[in-house]
């Protein structure tokens, strides 16, 4: 062991006065294995694997499925900071468009937060417990202990492969070997509630978020049930027990009242939140969607956006009057201001394929209206024309 | 180590041999019979030995990376446009009440999905189209795949009968797919169905 090493394996307290603040003698407290700032010595077995990693992470930073809007990154990026401390500068946050619930931590400091969890997160403190559960595994160095304790095995190979090709990929994951072990999941989860709770979240919110995850897995009825999340951590259900007792001991020792902040974390999804669900639509999951719909409602997404995707899903998911359905979820859409001017359009098909023309006409009219410079002009002008109208 | 290596030698050669047969010609100037149509290329390509759909044709002319026109017909309801390659991603299946605005997205999940998921398939220009004289339709697709390289690439397709008729072009931004497209177009326009 190296010197470098040797100081980078001292315990260090990681927030001082963040334990004076909220002495949480009933929970475990975790430390970080290392001091901020630590880079491993090239030519060290952890250095090689920095420097593939730092490989991986050029390529990220000019993937085109980033997410750069400036302002959502600013606000994922604050939250990791607070959480933190002064290993915030080590952290490198990268939101990735992917509609799966997913993040992610690298031993480089390289950290995912994909779109897919943007969605399902209800307030701050949801995603906040997330957050925290990755920086515990990194300030734990567990990718690295992990891949050590396989290093001799074909199964080191299949690890590493998987580190170096999940970040952007949706399904690329053998389930085999866990990017991490059931112990080092327990370790972050308990890591991060510390981190959490320390800037005042509140605790169950982490226990809330895992329950909604396990009930939207289980809701598919679509697929195989393997989500890749699933593939990559350990069941919930011990993890979730666990999670209820510390949350419950911390609660118990508290001296503040906790907060979820739920508006500022729907301030800042807002904006994005049309463009994320359309890339989740793409996912076909037609259960998941309603519960995850039946949700955004709850917490007071724009109403109109809402009903556009219940439209849509009923007439991706047909079944009994699924017409009248999604012309009811559409009508009440265009009725708010939040509609997407696609909700025009979508009630323009929906009539020609029922043939009420003249409705369909109205809708078409007022999609272009609103719409302008429509790429696919051409094709709505020739529905409105009167060959197109006779077309179906 | 005497009797390895001609071992060796001779399991390489086979699987070499074997390697050698994925690609046919298809000939400049000749109808090439397809799923319920035929098309008439200008120039050589190459047919690809696989199949991504039991009813999905690929050429390519300097290699699947950097073009590809996949020759797709006779799609009934219910039936997806290629085989499912991930389990957690499956194919949407094309129904007979779907319009060219439903086939749009239906082409965006179908290539996306191909793609393990790691693509995002973006679509626009939907137009109508001639079809070997029936009504059809047209649009453009663009997407960086999963290495990184911008494809670009047009979709002829019609629905006569109830069933799904398709041809998608797509190639490297780069170059590629301006300097194929005059002979893609002279495919689309050769139709006869």
């Amino acid at each position: 062991m190296t010197a470098g090493k040797a100081i980078s394996r001292l315990l260090v307290a990681l927030s001082v006065s963040g334990l004076l603040a909220n002495p949480l003698v009933a929970a475990q407290t975790y430390t970080p294995v290392f001091q901020p700032g630590y880079r491993p010595a090239p030519d060290t077995d952890e250095g090689g694997f920095w420097y593939q990693v730092d490989k991986v992470e050029r390529d990220v930073a000019r993937s085109p499925q980033l997410v750069t809007d400036p302002e959502l990154n600013r606000y994922v990026n604050d939250l990791v900071c607070k959480l933190a401390g002064d290993y915030c500068s080590g952290i490198r946050v990268y939101i990735i468009k992917n509609p799966h619930f997913n993040a992610s931590m690298y031993p480089n400091g390289m950290m995912h937060v994909w779109t897919g969890l943007l969605l399902r997160a209800e307030n701050e403190a949801q995603l906040a417990a997330v957050l925290g559960h990755e920086i515990g595994h990194y300030l734990r160095s567990h990718q690295i202990d992990r891949w050590r304790s396989l290093r001799n095995g074909a199964s080191a190979a299949i690890f590493l492969d998987m580190v170096l090709t999940m970040g952007l990929a949706t399904m690329a994951v053998a389930s085999g070997a866990s990017a991490f072990g059931r112990d080092q999941e327990i370790e972050a989860d308990q890591f991060g509630m510390d981190l959490m709770t320390k800037q005042g979240y509140e605790p169950n919110e982490a226990v809330n978020l895992w329950r909604y995850v396990n009930a939207e897995q289980a809701a598919d009825k679509s697929k195989t049930g393997h989500s890749i999340f699933f593939a990559t951590h350990p069941q919930p259900k011990q993890r979730i027990e666990k999670l209820e007792e510390t949350a419950r001991a911390v609660t118990q020792h508290k001296q503040s009242e906790f907060v979820s902040a739920e508006q500022n974390y729907l301030s800042a999804i807002t904006p994005h939140y049309l463009e994320f669900m359309e890339d989740h639509f793409e996912l076909q999951e037609y259960e998941q969607t309603e519960l995850l719909l039946l949700k955004h409602q709850q917490l007071g997404y724009p109403q109109g956006q809402i009903d556009f995707f219940r439209g849509r899903l009923a007439m991706l998911q047909k079944g009994a009057d699924f017409q009248a359905r999604a012309e009811t979820a559409f009508l009440a859409s265009i009725d708010t201001a939040a509609a997407p001017a696609e909700t025009y359009r979508e009630l323009g098909y929906l009539y020609l394929k029922s043939r009420k023309n003249q409705e369909a006409a109205t809708m078409f009219h007022k999609y272009l209206d609103s719409q302008p410079d429509a790429s696919d002009r051409k094709m709505i002008e020739f529905y409105l024309s009167p060959i197109g109208n006779a077309h179906e | 180590m005497n009797k390895v290596l001609p071992a060796l030698i001779l399991t390489l050669s086979a699987l070499l041999l074997a390697a050698c047969q994925p690609y046919s010609l298809v000939r400049a100037n000749n109808p090439v019979k397809l799923n319920g149509y035929s098309v008439t290329p200008g120039e050589e390509w190459n047919k690809a030995s696989y199949k991504l759909g039991p009813k999905a044709v690929t050429w390519t002319s300097n290699g699947e990376v950097l073009d590809q026109l996949i020759l797709i017909g006779d799609i009934g309801s219910g039936e997806a446009l290629f085989k499912n390659t991930n389990k957690n991603l499956p194919m949407p299946p094309f129904t007979s009440d779907m319009m060219p605005f439903d086939v749009e997205t239906l082409v965006k999940t179908s290539l996306k999905n191909s793609a393990n998921g790691e693509v995002e398939v973006n679509t626009e220009n939907l137009q109508p189209a001639n079809f070997g004289g029936k009504s059809g339709f047209r649009f453009n697709i663009s997407f960086y795949t999963a290495s990184g390289l911008l494809k670009s690439g047009d979709v002829l397709g019609a629905v006569k009968d109830g069933k799904l008729y398709l041809m998608i072009y797509s190639a490297a931004d780069l170059h590629y797919y301006k300097s194929k497209l005059p002979e893609v177009e002279k495919v689309f326009a050769s139709v006869i169905i």
